[in-house]
């Protein structure tokens, strides 16, 4: 199991610096650098400032100096904000992320699991019908529109009660965050409702769930006995791939909602082609990913023992 | 008065008529065998007698009873206190009939917790204990295991213990043995017939393997297309044989020694249970089908002692 769990780390590692890799030609690729006609007035200021984040040097060169410092744990310094190093502003700001993607993820997970649930009992009826159909809009509506969708509603409720019921946006307590969570989660919400309903129609076929109505279980205890851990595997299995959804999609919804996560830098970084800023965030989200992925299969072992001891035997 | 007594069973399951008027008894320490070919409604007959049908079924009774208590008024409640307590079922595949998340002491405690005030230690010695006595070695290890760790035969024994576990006075098995190795089903058919004879269950036994009834059964019944066509004392059913169905059945099995070019089945295809049919539902593919047999329904006779048949063929001519 270790040997494994090493295994899957070094992999990690791989990636890691694939991404790394990927993302530092690929950002000196794209034509200019940070130093725009705006900060750099004359040309003189502009090769100063080159010399002095050193991009006079070779691109091969600039790349294994990068490398060295990040195998170090340094990730520089910012080409736009004077000063800031990238460490600081990815301790400072990737909390306030992670709080809106563990409170989206609670969200869509527990909403997913139970609305997937409920529509499969309700096979073809009314409530499954809804649900699919909420599903389908969850799906397709793009989270910028649920987001300015959302902030509309809540205007319109202030304003019908006359006071202040939730803020429409900005960051700082709990009010702050439910909306946000909540549009952040809702397409993986939709997402893993349909992946749990058809899992939980499978599972309910099954000739162990008819030997458990045998054994004179009751139909909660049925479920929470044998088939909410079955029905789970393949959606845990998708775990991985959504939180990397969620995480992505806090970008867009950070910005819209005014809260200062690290996806706003992100954005802006490269807009801006902030080399250092733009390399940072992506190589912490991209070891960020690789590590919940790996912690996602643990926990799929965990789940299901044909996985967890055929492992271990191996 | 029998262990079990069911008069005119009639399932529905949307336009399908599928059981139409079946009369069964199992009387204690005996087992009757449930025969017939696949769609017959054997099955559905199983599960009916413990509640299990799927909600959309429609189920009517002319008379059910068990253990003397009219089983028609019991609510989902109530029958929660019935299954495995007093009715048990062994189910054809032990492979996809154990929960593959959970052990075999688990899930064999689980129905011990369910129907006893034991605690869940006492419930995990009793699981252990149960499978010793059903003959798996080592049994506290095996308990601890997944069904995907054990064999075929060994997943049949849990099975069974998980049957057994309440001790309850009727067991039903669905062909118990089906999805088992040769070699194996004879040993849980042995098992079954031990505990029928040892505790006196009623066993009723779903099969469509006639090589199986005739070393287990003491009675038969021989269902075709939702109705019982012959039943009796399965030594006279199967020495002679009434029902040109029950004659088409043993010829169509295999036996050792006879060299045969190929199979002998039985011509034609079992009727459409969406439509009324008013006569006899084997008429259109029996050899001795006369006119009467597609318009009217033959009443249940008594041919013998032990043996009673529905059949034109030995209505008396007037």
């Amino acid at each position: 199991m270790l040997r494994y769990i090493i295994k899957r780390l070094a992999y990690g590692l791989l990636t890691i610096w694939f991404i790394a890799t990927a993302t530092f030609f690929a950002m000196h690729a794209v034509p200019g650098d940070p130093f725009n006609s705006a900060k750099a007035a004359t040309p003189q200021l502009r090769e100063n400032l080159r010399a002095r984040y050193g991009l006079d040097k070779p691109v091969g060169e600039q790349y294994l100096l990068y490398l060295g410092n990040m195998l170090q744990g340094d990730f520089g310094i910012s080409f736009t904000q004077e000063n800031r190093r990238v460490n600081d502003i990815i301790r400072e700001h990737f909390p306030v992320s992670a709080i809106l993607g563990v409170v989206a993820l609670l969200i869509a997970s527990v909403g997913g699991i139970a609305g997937g649930a409920v529509a499969a009992y309700w096979h073809n009826r009314l409530p499954d019908r809804l649900l699919m159909m909420a599903v389908v809009l969850a799906i397709s509506i793009p989270s910028f529109v649920i987001a300015a969708l959302a902030q509309l509603l809540i205007v319109q409720a202030n304003d019908l009660s006359g006071r202040s019921l939730l803020p429409v946006a900005g960051w700082g307590s709990l009010s702050h965050l439910w909306v946000p969570a909540l549009v952040l989660g809702l397409g993986t919400m939709a997402y893993l409702a349909r992946l749990m309903r058809s899992s939980m129609l499978d599972v309910m076929n099954t000739d162990y769930v008819l030997t458990a109505r045998a054994k004179g279980l009751g139909t909660w205890q049925i479920f929470w006995r044998h088939q909410l851990r079955n029905a789970l595997l393949p959606v845990v299995t998708e775990l991985g791939p959504t939180i990397a959804a969620i995480t992505t999609g806090g970008f867009v919804v950070e910005l819209i909602f005014a809260i200062p996560g690290l996806g706003r830098y992100f954005v802006q970084a490269v807009q801006q082609l902030d080399y250092t800023v733009i390399m940072g965030t992506t190589v912490f989200y991209g070891a960020f990913l690789v590590l919940i992925v790996v912690l996602v299969d643990l926990l799929y072992g965990v789940i299901d023992p044909r996985i967890r001891l055929h492992g271990g035997q191996r | 008065m029998s262990l079990l007594s069911v008069r005119d069973l009639h399932i529905h399951i949307g336009d399908n008529h599928l059981v139409r008027g079946v009369d069964l008894a199992v009387e204690r320490g005996e087992c009757l065998a449930l025969v017939g070919e696949s769609g017959s409604g054997k099955s559905l007959t199983a599960l009916s007698l413990m509640q299990l049908l799927p909600s959309h079924a429609r189920l009517e009774h002319g008379e059910w009873l068990f253990d003397g208590q009219d089983m028609r008024s019991l609510d989902e409640k109530a029958w929660r206190k019935v299954r495995a307590r007093r009715i048990a079922m062994v189910f054809q595949n032990p492979m996809t009939a154990l929960n593959p998340t959970m052990t075999i002491g688990q899930q064999i405690a689980e129905v011990i917790c369910l129907h006893t005030s034991m605690s869940r230690r006492e419930a995990r010695q009793r699981a252990i204990d149960l499978l010793e006595r059903l003959g798996i070695v080592n049994a506290p290890r095996r308990a601890k295991q997944y069904p995907f760790e054990l064999s075929g035969g060994m997943l049949q024994r849990a099975v069974i213990a998980m049957a057994v576990a309440c001790g309850p006075s009727m067991l039903i098995a669905d062909e118990p043995t089906t999805a088992l190795d040769v070699t194996v089903q004879a040993e849980v058919l042995a098992l079954l017939q031990e505990l029928c004879r040892d505790e006196g269950l009623g066993l009723l036994l779903i099969t469509h393997d006639l090589g199986v009834v005739e070393a287990m059964a003491k009675h038969l019944a021989v269902m075709y297309a939702g109705r019982i066509v012959e039943s009796g004392e399965c030594a006279r059913v199967l020495s002679q044989p009434a029902h040109p169905y029950t004659r088409a059945l043993q010829a169509a099995m295999p036996s050792l020694g006879e060299a045969r070019e190929s199979l002998q089945g039985i011509a034609g295809t079992p009727p459409d249970l969406s439509r009324q049919i008013p006569g006899c539902a084997f008429a259109p593919r029996c050899p001795q089908a006369m006119n009467i047999c597609v318009r009217e329904l033959p009443q249940t006779r008594l041919i013998e002692t032990g043996q009673c048949t529905e059949c034109w063929l030995w209505e008396k001519p007037e």
